[in-house]
């Protein structure tokens, strides 16, 4: 796994990170949209955005007063080509065992 | 809402082996099984110690005919039901392991052999305690990766 994919995967690993996310992916929304379904203060909401800024994962608006965030895809796209080859790899092994117990299992019949 | 949604989507990959839940477990955990199985052909264990805290180091050839090295430290070894262990790539600038949890479910005189990823992060590797599950969202956010992609 690259250094970018853990700082992705170290973003995602908080569940509120993770819901704003989703509220993202219906677009954009300012720090008091985005606090409105956590009762969180504001500052604990822009250091959440702070993180997910810095892995790549949302962009912030350039006016001052709203700055609404925005999701990119990128790291996301990273993340689930990771996956995609994890799953596939572990599949292969999973075909390898299958084969290696029935070879045993037959040479112990 | 979010929390039931997750437990389900963390699961990454998950077979049903026709064999019972000891011997399912014994290939996951002893070294001539193990060895048998796991890694394509011409891979090499160069140490490995399977106990909480051991390490088993292999290498697997790669594209090219470059061996890869492997680095997977064993967390917990709970038999036949769980078994946790950190993996990653043998380097000394290696990024964070992944953790992975292994459970074996038996089901009809099968088992159902489950893999859960977990990732962590920075800042709280430091208290070495606390992880986040996060696949499931990384699954659910894969339909929006592509999605988002392509527009």
């Amino acid at each position: 796994m690259s250094d970018d994919l853990s700082l992705t995967f170290s973003a995602l690993a908080d569940p509120t990170r993770r819901a704003m996310l989703e509220r993202l992916a219906q677009g954009p929304a300012t720090v008091t949209e985005l606090a409105e379904p956590f009762r969180l203060s504001l500052p604990a909401i822009s250091k959440h955005l702070k993180v997910l800024e810095r892995a790549g994962l949302i962009e912030r608006g350039r006016e001052a007063q709203w700055r609404p965030a925005q999701l990119k895809a990128e790291p996301l796209k990273d993340v689930s080509d990771w996956l995609e080859q994890y799953r596939k790899n572990w599949e292969e092994s999973f075909d390898r065992l299958e084969e290696y117990i029935r070879k045993i299992q037959k040479e112990n019949t | 809402m979010m929390a039931a949604k997750t437990t389900k989507r963390e699961i990454v990959v998950n077979r049903v082996i026709d064999a019972p839940r000891e011997l399912v477990f014994a290939a996951f955990t002893e070294r001539e099984h193990i060895e048998q199985w796991w890694a394509p052909k011409g891979s090499q264990t160069h140490e490995m110690e399977v106990k909480p805290g051991g390490i088993w180091r292999y290498s697997q050839p790669g594209r090219g005919g470059a061996q890869n090295r492997f680095k997977i430290k064993f967390i917990e070894i709970d038999s036949p039901a769980r078994l946790v262990y950190d993996y990653g790539t043998d380097a000394e600038d290696a990024p964070e392991p992944v953790r992975t949890t292994v459970s074996f479910e038996p089901e009809n005189g099968k088992t159902s052999v489950t893999l859960q990823l977990m990732f962590a992060t920075a800042a709280e590797r430091e208290q070495a305690v606390k992880y986040g599950a996060i696949v499931g969202a990384m699954q659910a956010l894969e339909a929006l990766a592509d999605h988002l992609a392509r527009g």
